[in-house]
C-alpha cells in the first residue's frame, strides 16, 4: 500500500517536472520561464521527497530528506530571483551591473 | 534485402551482428556482470566528443570545455573497467584515482581559464592566432 | 535496470554534445554543469558515492562556474562591438576557409576513440582483485572507509603529489594579476539567503570531513563545500569577506606542509615514509584531512581569482 502511494507520488512528481520543462521550452521570455520552473519544479521535488520520505529508514533520514527539500527550495528561489533581477536590469539597460558577475 | 547484395557484404554484416549481439547476453549493468557494460561505449563516446571539441573548436574556452568532457569520459572508462565489489560498491582504488583525476583536471582547467582571461585582457581575442581565421565565435 | 542505465547514458551524451555545440560558451558552461550533475548520478549508479560527491562539487560546480565566469566576462566586454551582433547566427565551429582539413581531424578523433573502445573491451577485468586486496589490508590501516584508506594510507604519495599540483596551479594563477573586480551591488535577498546558507554549508563541510573516516566524504568534498560557502559569501558581499583571509599563502600551503610533516614525522616513528604508527592512525589522518580541507578550499577560492574589490 505504501509502495503504491510512493509510486503515485513519483508519477505525479514526474508530471510536474515535465510541466516545468514544457514551460521552459514553450514560454516566450525569461521571466515567465522562471515562473514556470520555480513553481512546477519545486512542487515536483516536494512530491518526490514525500515519496522517498515514506520509505525512509529512520526519523533522522526523513528529517534529512525534508531538509534537502527546504534547501533546494531556498536555492531555487534565490537563483530564480537573481536571474529575474538581471533580466529586469538588462531590459531597462541600467548599466550598473558589471559583466563579471556571478 | 534484394538478392543483389553481395555475399561478402551480408556475411560481413552478419558476422558483425553476431559479434555485437553476442556481447549482449549478459545484459547491461553497472559493472561487468555479464561482460558488456554500457558505460564502456559511453566513456569512449565522451572521449570522442572531447577530442573533436578540442581539435575543431575555435575559442579557448570551448577547448577547455571539451577537455573536461574528455576527462570525464576517461574516468568513466576507468570505473567501467572495474567490476563492482560484492556489496555493490565500486573498486576503491579506481575511485581514489578518479578523485585525484577530477581535482587535477580542475586545476588544469583553472589554469587554462586564467591564461585565457589574461590573453583576452592583453589582446582582446578569445582565440589563438592559428584558430582565428574564421567566423565569429566566442 | 537496463532502461535506467540507457537513459542515463543517453542523457550524458546528449548533454555533452549540447554543451560543446552550444551557441555561446555561456550556454555551453551551464549545460556542462548539468552534464556534471548527470555524471554524478552515473557515479552513484556505478557504486562510487565518493566520486559522485566530488564530481558534483568540484567537477560540475567549480569547473562549470569558472568557465561560466570567464565566458560572461568575454561576452560582456565584447558586447560593445557592433560587428559581433551583425554577423548573424554564430557558429561554434570554424568554417572551412583555410586549408586545415577538418574532416581529417574528425576521422582521426573517431579512429582514436574507436581504438580506445576496442582496447577497453579487450581488457580482462581482474575480478575484484583490488577490492579484495584493499579489504584485506583495511583492518591493518585502521581506517574504516576503503576509499579514504586508499587515498591517505595505501596511496598517500599520490595524494601528496596531488596537493602539490594544486599548490603549483594556485601559484601560477596568482602570478597573473587578477583583473580588477568591480564591487557587486548589494542585494538584500541574496544577503539574507546567504546568511542562512553559509553557516549550514560550514556545518556540512565539517561533517563531510568527519564522515570521511567511516563513510563517503573526505577532505576534497569538504574543501569544495567550504570553498562554495566562501565564494557565496563573497558574491553576496557579506561584511565578513572571508575570501581575502582564506587565500593567504600560509593557508594555501598548509595542507601540503602538514601532510609532509606528518607523513615524514610519523613515518619516521612507523618505519616507512608516509606511514603511520599503529594506534595513531585515526587522529593523524584526521589532522591531515583537516589541513587538506582548509588548503583545498583556499586553493579553489584562489583559483577563482579576483581578490579585493576595486
Amino acid at each position: 500500500m505504501l509502495e503504491a502511494l510512493s509510486w503515485l507520488l513519483l508519477a505525479l512528481a514526474a508530471l510536474f517536472f515535465s510541466a516545468g520543462t514544457l514551460g521552459l521550452l514553450r514560454l516566450p521570455d525569461t521571466l515567465s520561464r522562471i515562473h514556470a520552473l520555480t513553481k512546477a519544479d519545486n512542487l515536483g521535488l516536494g512530491l518526490a521527497a514525500l515519496a522517498l520520505l515514506l520509505h525512509a529508514e529512520s526519523w533522522a533520514a526523513a528529517a534529512q530528506i525534508g531538509l534537502i527539500w527546504l534547501l533546494a527550495l531556498a536555492a531555487s528561489a534565490a537563483s530564480g530571483y537573481l536571474i529575474a533581477r538581471r533580466c529586469l536590469l538588462e531590459a531597462h539597460q541600467v548599466n550598473h551591473k558589471p559583466g563579471a558577475a556571478p | 534485402m534484394n538478392g543483389a547484395e553481395s555475399g561478402t557484404g551480408s556475411a560481413g554484416l552478419s558476422a558483425l551482428w553476431e559479434l555485437l549481439a553476442g556481447q549482449f547476453d549478459g545484459g547491461f549493468g553497472g559493472g561487468f556482470e555479464g561482460g558488456f557494460s554500457i558505460w564502456l561505449p559511453t566513456g569512449s563516446a565522451l572521449v570522442l566528443f572531447g577530442l573533436l571539441g578540442m581539435l575543431l573548436a575555435a575559442s579557448i574556452l570551448r577547448k577547455l570545455l571539451a577537455f573536461n568532457v574528455m576527462g570525464s569520459g576517461i574516468f568513466l572508462l576507468l570505473l567501467a573497467l572495474r567490476p563492482t565489489g560484492p556489496d555493490g560498491v565500486a573498486d576503491p582504488v579506481a575511485q581514489a584515482l578518479i578523485l585525484t583525476g577530477i581535482v587535477i583536471a580542475l586545476a588544469a582547467t583553472a589554469l587554462g581559464v586564467r591564461l585565457a582571461r589574461r590573453y583576452f585582457e592583453l589582446t582582446g581575442q578569445t582565440e589563438l592566432p592559428e584558430d582565428r581565421d574564421t567566423a565569429r565565435d566566442d | 535496470m537496463i532502461a535506467a542505465d540507457l537513459l542515463l547514458a543517453l542523457a550524458l551524451l546528449l548533454l555533452a554534445a549540447a554543451a560543446l555545440l552550444a551557441r555561446s560558451v555561456q550556454i555551453g558552461s551551464v549545460l556542462f554543469i548539468a552534464f556534471g550533475l548527470v555524471l554524478a548520478l552515473v557515479w552513484v549508479r556505478l557504486g562510487a558515492p565518493d566520486v559522485a560527491l566530488a564530481e558534483a562539487a568540484i567537477g560540475a560546480g567549480v569547473a562549470g562556474a569558472l568557465l561560466l565566469l570567464a565566458a560572461s566576462e568575454f561576452e560582456s566586454r565584447r558586447s560593445g562591438s557592433a560587428s559581433a551582433r551583425a554577423a548573424g547566427p554564430r557558429l561554434p565551429w570554424p568554417r572551412p576557409q583555410r586549408s586545415r582539413p577538418r574532416w581529417v581531424l574528425g576521422a582521426l578523433a573517431l579512429a582514436c576513440a574507436g581504438l580506445l573502445l576496442l582496447a577497453a573491451q579487450a581488457i580482462e577485468p581482474l575480478a575484484g582483485a583490488a577490492t579484495e586486496a584493499v579489504a584485506h589490508a583495511l583492518p591493518q590501516a585502521e581506517i574504516a572507509h576503503p576509499v579514504t584508506a586508499v587515498l591517505l594510507s595505501f596511496r598517500a604519495y599520490d595524494t601528496l603529489l596531488e596537493i602539490a599540483v594544486l599548490l603549483a596551479a594556485v601559484v601560477a594563477v596568482k602570478a597573473a594579476p587578477a583583473p580588477l573586480q568591480r564591487p557587486l551591488p548589494h542585494d538584500p535577498v541574496l544577503a539574507r539567503v546567504t546568511a542562512l546558507t553559509v553557516p549550514l554549508a560550514l556545518l556540512v563541510a565539517v561533517y563531510l570531513l568527519w564522515a570521511g573516516s567511516s563513510r563517503s566524504g573526505g577532505a576534497f568534498q569538504a574543501g569544495a563545500v567550504l570553498a562554495g560557502a566562501v565564494l557565496l559569501a563573497r558574491f553576496a558581499s557579506l561584511p565578513l569577506d572571508p575570501q581575502s583571509h582564506l587565500t593567504r599563502p600560509p593557508l594555501l600551503a598548509l595542507g601540503l606542509a602538514v601532510f609532509i610533516l606528518i607523513g615524514l614525522g610519523a613515518g619516521a616513528l612507523a618505519g616507512a615514509a608516509l606511514g603511520y604508527p599503529a594506534g595513531w592512525v585515526k587522529p593523524l589522518v584526521l589532522a591531515i584531512e583537516a589541513a587538506l580541507m582548509v588548503s583545498i578550499a583556499a586553493t579553489l577560492v584562489a583559483l577563482f581569482g579576483g581578490g579585493k574589490a576595486a
